[in-house]
């Protein structure tokens, strides 16, 4: 059977810092683009990441439409889309609900979670599609699926697109939960509050030719915690033994590994325990950092706009510092203050998600 | 690209209103698991049970996920009272094999597909690849459970409201003796149908062999 | 006033313990870890019961960890601290 190498070879993401080049020079100049908001709950702030109102479904076009245009591709006909999304349409059913207090105007197929595709499908005309949805995780899980179709050689190339808008459920679900916190969120820290919620649409074309700018997806892997609906193992068995798979996938040692992009959402659970993921396993203490300081959390965006970002640290060869960190919780990691130049071979970036699933994907320089 | 599959198990089961069949007493039996699971929940435990499957890779596959808690969130939020928190952790696409995940200590890869009506279909090519990957026996499971308060103001052609079906495959390099149809199955929802297609091409054919799109 | 009894037919809906009676349930049982067996979901499902159905609101994290130490205790700070 094939074993096709894989290339990320065009991407383009859109978040509440901006395109992708103002996304890394916030994230490298440590600005946080979360905004405090208060119209989504009375009497609660929460820290928020958002694009301009109604911006949402033009932007999924325009950010696939920029993917096409740096591709050598002339359009999407051979191109499997695979889309990853937690939230789908359910902003819009929100909106007609609260307007007229019954689901009669509520189009079930704008709704579910295909809509992303559906929207994709009628300006692009992709050889076919699927979508994943497995909450944070959803466009982590699709990166994998695309790397295993395409090493298999069931097809030449893939378009991976995460996207996730913000909605009344996931941000009062979050506070529900008692996990959102009321300012930018700050992961790794000593006594943090919680997590940001964000939008985000990230699209990054996978294909089995190597190109002169081409990063690797040279492995990948999830895993199932079986421990709780929404609070992670304490002892982190599952993120432990995701990574580890997803680095024996991509052929490497744990010491290999350069730079971690953590899931990092700034919440008590998830940094404590992947904390202690990363210390176990990365016995050589790479520099690591959450970006969802700078972005939020975007969902089930954050796999595919996550991996643009550790495929940006592989090209420009600098570390993502973290951003909002003064006293680490963890004293053992190393969460770097400042955005260091140096040789940055092998990325790993973890995602974590509700029914304890966890995916880890690592990229890598061209050798 | 396509390849060939063992249909080791199938399993259906539908209700115009509520399946009453459960099992639920014997299948989860910790009431503190129990007391949680949703519709779908049920319905994945049920079918997965009935493929005598609890070890190994799953993908499980909805349209239209967990609708009741959706709806209990929306409707919190609208009247502004309190969301339910256990309402919010039920209300993600992969809600009903995460409870399958938790009930067996299934530790392997779980993944969740929500694609419109074409659900089944790309369920059917997802667990194919996973099979084929770990070149080990996969648990497909899609299911819709949409009996909710109004849902007759949206729903115009779903007879049961409550429907799943179940295959478990291993990848095989023996040749395919079964073809499979496409048919329009009536009273189920669209997003079931290609994985309906499989079971009634398969079922009760000990050793039926199917090809499989990747 | 509220008896164990009624609060324990309470607890039984809220959290949907299907077919556990209140014989079932001792006083000096703990609401979480090796009592009842809720969890942290359920506690935050419990505050915003206690705070709707009774009008109790705790000012802090380690007040309702000592109320929520046995069934009695929460009873008698029901009774104590409900307001309508």
């Amino acid at each position: 059977m094939s074993k096709n190498r894989v290339f990320v070879n065009a991407y383009e993401s859109l978040s509440c810092a901006g395109d992708t080049v103002a996304l890394m020079e916030a994230i490298y100049a440590k600005k946080s683009a979360i905004t405090i908001d208060t119209t989504y709950m009375q009497d609660h702030k929460a820290g928020l990441g958002s694009f301009a109102p109604n911006e949402f479904f033009p932007s999924l076009i325009s950010v696939t439409q920029k993917v096409l245009e740096q591709s050598d591709l002339k359009d999407f006909s051979e191109t499997l889309l695979i889309v990853g999304s937690s939230v789908g349409g359910i902003g819009k059913s929100e909106q007609i609900f609260f307007r007229d207090k019954s689901y009669k105007n509520i189009n079930p197929k704008e709704h579910a979670i295909s809509v992303i595709s559906d929207t994709l499908d009628k300006t692009f005309a992709f050889k076919d599609s699927r979508s994943i949805s497995t909450a944070c995780t959803s466009s982590a899980n699709a990166l994998m699926l695309a790397q295993r179709l395409i090493r298999l050689g069931a097809y030449k190339n893939v378009l991976v697109v995460g996207a996730d808008a913000l909605c009344y459920t996931t941000v009062c679900g979050f506070q529900a939960l008692g996990v959102l916190s009321t300012q930018k969120c700050t992961p790794f820290q000593e006594g943090r509050e919680g997590m940001n919620v964000a939008e985000g649409i990230a699209a990054l074309l996978l294909q089995d030719t190597q190109e002169t700018q081409s990063i690797e997806l040279c492995g990948s892997a999830g895993s199932s915690d079986a421990f709780h609906m929404t609070n992670p193992d304490p002892e982190a068995g599952g993120a432990i033994a995701c990574m580890q798979k997803a680095i024996e996938d991509a052929g490497l040692e744990t010491s290999q590994i350069d730079y971690v992009n953590a899931h990092g959402t700034g919440t008590q659970a998830n940094d404590a325990v992947e904390a202690l993921a990363v210390e176990t396993l990365l016995k050589h203490n790479p520099p690591m950092s959450s970006t969802k300081a700078i972005t939020g959390h975007t969902l089930g965006a954050a796999g595919a706009l996550e991996a643009i970002i550790a495929c940006e640290v592989i090209k420009q060869q600098r570390i993502a510092p973290q951003t909002s960190l003064d006293v680490p919780e963890n004293a053992q990691v190393n969460l770097p203050s400042v955005a260091e130049a140096k040789e940055i071979k092998y990325v790993i970036s973890n995602s974590f998600a509700f029914g304890g699933n966890n995916t880890a994907v690592v990229f890598g320089a061209l050798k | 690209m396509k390849m060939n599959f063992k249909v080791i198990k199938t399993a259906v089961v539908s209700a115009e209103s509520k399946c009453e069949t459960l099992d639920e007493k014997r299948i989860v039996p910790k009431m503190m698991l129990r007391r949680r699971l949703t519709r779908a929940a049920r319905i994945m435990v049920y079918l997965a049970d009935a493929c005598e499957f609890s070890e190994g890779s799953v993908v499980y596959g909805s349209a239209y996920g967990e609708m009741q808690a959706t709806a209990d969130i929306v409707g919190a939020i609208d009247a502004q009272e309190p969301i339910s928190p256990t309402a919010f952790q039920n209300s993600v696409y992969n809600t009903a094999p995460s409870y399958f995940s938790l009930l067996h200590k299934n530790k392997s890869e779980i993944l969740t597909i929500s694609s419109g009506d074409e659900t089944s279909r790309n369920v059917l090519q997802t667990g194919a690849l996973q099979a084929v990957t770990n070149n080990a026996a996969v648990l497909m499971v899609c299911s819709e459970a949409i009996n909710i308060a109004n849902i007759e103001e949206v729903n115009e052609c779903t007879k049961y409201l409550e429907s799943g079906v179940a295959l478990t495959v291993v990848p095989t390099d023996e040749e395919a003796n079964t073809t499979v149809t496409l048919q329009e199955h009536e009273g189920y929802a669209p997003s079931l149908w290609a994985m309906l297609d499989v079971v009634a091409a398969c079922e009760e054919k000990e050793g039926a062999i199917i090809a499989l799109q990747l | 006033m509220i008896t164990t009894e009624q609060l324990k037919k309470e607890l039984i809906e809220l959290f949907n313990l299907e077919g556990v009676s209140v014989e079932e349930i001792a006083d000096d049982d703990h609401l979480f870890g090796d009592g009842l067996g809720l969890d942290s979901v359920d506690a935050i499902e419990l505050t915003i019961f206690l705070d709707n159905e009774h009008g109790i609101v705790f000012s802090n994290i380690s007040e309702s960890e000592a109320v929520f130490s046995s069934i009695k205790n929460l009873q008698q700070y029901i009774n104590q601290h409900e307001k309508h």
